[in-house]
């Protein structure tokens, strides 16, 4: 409006106007660099997301194919795993941190045809040897040994098959590396190709390792998808709480109680938003050990309760009070034409009734809105399902809780950045398919902050 | 129908909100001035009386002031980096035809991104070493920056992720402008107004009471601010960013003096109260107009 659209405009204006325009761009690009960043660096290996200078186009993942010959196709299995084990392991110690080869594939041929494969990213090694070999630089014997407990509950292919020659896609100075290193392994087969191949899914590979280990604790791994379930699991409750009572309530608000006490009530629930959440949460621990309350205020009269303090409705409760959701069921159920109401009850219509026949139903975009701010408000929330942690079961962490202590505990960005990746995509998703919910619901709440 | 049934039945339907505010919100808050009277005792609540005796701890302790001086530090960082960007953002936005409903959707991403994956995401730009921020710095010929580990450099690292925050300051302004009569415009303009009068002497009166909320309400999350230092720097280096708040938290929950926590909180809330009561009387007086 500082310069008219329909009146022509003059020179100094539309310069004006360009650099609006070259400024919005230029806010824009910066806004989406972290973003950016935070994709490209989820879709790196542990090596890469270190490379200065940074590189913003994650680079191809390689694999090594192995193809060991034997003399016969009846080979004891167990030779065949000691095989396996020992070339992923000195491969996966070899290259894992210094080159984008991000796997091994074995396989085991007699007379061109494939009877045993298996094959391992190098995260799943890594993890695997943590809590086996602790010594720096691994060989043949150091493996030998362990080799059972790592090859645990690992896929193996037994199927025949016919083998192919594979190409690799590199022919420098690195497979020639990869090469030397094979054959100073005492296999007891002997090697008959060893490529490097492209392999595009490892790219997947910092959200795989997110989603198994990223959270281990000592030897137990509680997955990913524990903390997203917990979340999911969280929101879920408070949504269906929340908008029960905050409806009741504001339906009461606006049709059932005398003006002076809706106005009464209204103050006492708006208050407090007041109150700055951090304050309320060393009482909250207490009130949720001694469920619901403690005794009889200041006298010292015990009285019974639970102790609900590691359980989901001490991350689930205190957010069913909010006043702002009252507020604008209030305010949504105001529009609704009193008529239609007085109609119902002249017809003899109990107030059940009429809320959950007549109000309910022509109420769905307020409850709509509603549902999406609660899960705005809920997912994100860090500190007081954090304070909670503490007195809390691992399993009871909500997402956010856990991508913390991940990201103390995990030495390797591209892990955190892909869980982080994985954490955003709900909220995304909502963003996008409920985008005008969002805009109506400032249209209701007729706050203009 | 009479009236008696309408406040029975209103009564029932209002008692759940009632019950949950009351034990998740009042209580709590009484119990936060009670608890800050006590020597609180976790294993055996509540412990001894003891009076003012935590306030006086709370007066004498420096740390207390420093952490003071550091909020008010953060805050007023944070207008000088952050609090403008949302008015100019609109203010172009506003003029803009072309590509303005997908500008309005960029700027509402952040909103959509939870809080702690921003926060995780900048502490990876800031990483001395190898973040890109350091890159962007020495590409451009200076020597790169410890952003969280320097005193000086900690707090402003605190607030610059509100630079690029995008979010909804944006659409708040963006509809206080739009509710202007453009009528008043075309008037300036015939009688040969430039932008920058139109925008001092139109504008801006009309959305002086919008921009005063959004400082206050500024002040108020400021000075509510946790997770944002807590992930970033953890309180340090060397106290530069121990806040009120993370000072409450480690009185609370690492050095379990909950009664003396509970004296800080007091003295935070009375100050956030007085901030608050100024912003319900700017909103009173802008829905006024």
């Amino acid at each position: 409006m500082l310069l008219q659209q329909n009146i022509k405009k003059t020179k100094p204006e539309r310069l004006l106007l360009t650099l609006f325009y070259v400024f919005t761009i230029c806010w824009v690009v910066m806004l989406l660099i972290p973003f950016m960043w935070m994709i490209s660096s989820a879709f790196k290996n542990q090596v890469s997301v270190f490379k200065m200078p940074p590189q913003w186009i994650p680079p191809t993942p390689l694999k090594i194919v192995l193809t060991l010959e034997y003399p016969s196709s009846k080979v004891a299995e167990d030779t065949l795993i000691k095989d396996a084990a020992a070339a992923i392991w000195i491969g996966q110690d070899q290259f894992q941190a210094r080159t984008n080869i991000q796997a091994v594939q074995f396989e085991a041929v007699n007379d061109d045809t494939v009877f045993f494969s298996t094959s391992m990213p190098f995260y799943e090694a890594r993890y695997r040897r943590k809590n086996w070999l602790n010594q720096t630089v691994l060989d043949a014997s150091s493996i030998k040994p362990h080799y059972h407990e790592l090859m645990k509950n690992i896929k193996l292919d037994l199927r025949l098959k016919k083998w192919r020659s594979k190409t690799g896609t590199t022919a420098d100075s690195l497979l020639i590396i990869v090469n030397n290193v094979m054959e100073n392994i005492p296999f007891y087969g002997n090697i008959r190709q060893v490529v490097l191949m492209k392999s595009l899914p490892s790219l997947l590979d910092s959200y795989k390792y997110g989603f198994k280990y990223a959270f281990s604790k000592g030897t137990e791994n509680i997955f990913f998808g524990r903390f997203l379930f917990n979340s999911f699991w969280v929101v879920f409750w408070v949504i269906i709480i929340q908008l029960s009572i905050s409806s009741l309530a504001g339906y009461a608000l606006a049709y059932l109680l005398p003006h002076w006490l809706s106005r009464l009530l209204l103050i006492f629930f708006m208050a407090t938003m007041m109150i700055p959440p951090l304050l309320l949460f060393m009482p909250l621990i207490l009130i949720m050990r001694t469920f619901p309350l403690a005794g009889i205020p200041f006298t010292g009269i015990a009285l019974p309760y639970i102790n609900i303090l590691d359980s989901y409705w001490a991350l689930i409760l205190p957010h069913t009070a909010w006043g702002l959701s009252i507020y604008l069921f209030m305010g949504f159920f105001k529009l609704i034409p009193r008529d239609l109401l007085e109609a119902a009850r002249i017809e003899g219509c109990s107030e059940w009734r009429i809320f959950f026949s007549i109000v309910m139903p022509i109420s769905k975009p307020v409850f709509g809105v509603m549902t999406l701010w609660t899960f705005y408000a809920v997912w994100p929330t860090f500190l007081w399902p954090y304070i909670l942690s503490f007195f809390q079961d691992m399993t009871k962490w909500t997402f956010p809780v856990a991508i913390f202590f991940a990201e103390v505990q995990t030495p390797y960005p591209n892990v955190i950045m892909a869980v982080s990746v994985l954490a955003t995509i709900p909220t995304i998703i909502f963003f996008f398919i409920f985008q005008r919910f969002i805009q109506r619901g400032f249209v209701f709440s007729g706050i203009k902050a | 129908m009479s009236g008696n049934s309408n406040l029975k039945m209103g009564l029932l339907f209002i008692l759940p909100a009632v019950i949950v505010f009351l034990l998740f919100k009042y209580w709590p808050i009484l119990f936060t001035f009670k608890m800050s009277f006590y020597d609180w005792n976790i294993m055996q609540p509540p412990g001894k009386f003891i009076g003012l005796t935590n306030y006086r701890h709370m007066f004498e302790s420096t740390l207390f002031w420093t952490a003071w001086a550091n909020n008010i530090a953060i805050f007023v960082l944070g207008l000088l980096v952050g609090f403008w960007v949302p008015l100019v953002q609109a203010v172009f936005l506003n003029e803009i035809r072309r590509g303005h409903t997908f500008f309005k959707t960029v700027y509402l991403i952040p909103l959509a991104v939870p809080l702690l994956v921003i926060l995780l995401v900048w502490k990876w730009m800031y990483h001395p070493d190898f973040g890109l921020l350091n890159h962007f710095i020495t590409m451009l010929g200076f020597s790169p920056i410890n952003w969280l580990g320097n005193p000086k450099i900690a707090k402003l690292s605190i607030v610059l992720p509100t630079f690029l925050g995008g979010g909804i300051g944006v659409l708040i302004y963006l509809s206080a402008i739009q509710n202007i009569s453009s009528e008043m415009f075309e008037a300036a303009t015939l009688d040969g107004a430039g932008p920058w009068y139109k925008f001092r002497y139109i504008m801006f009166p009309h959305i002086r009471f919008v921009v005063a909320i959004q400082l206050i309400l500024a002040v108020i999350v400021s000075f509510q601010m946790f997770t944002e230092i807590w992930v970033l720097t953890g309180g340090g280096p060397v106290d530069a960013t121990r806040v009120i708040t993370l000072l409450i938290y480690r009185s609370a929950f690492e050095n379990f003096r909950m009664g003396y926590a509970s004296a800080i909180a007091v003295s935070m809330f009375l100050f956030l109260l007085v901030i608050m009561i100024l912003h319900t009387i700017f909103t009173l007086k802008e829905q006024d107009m």
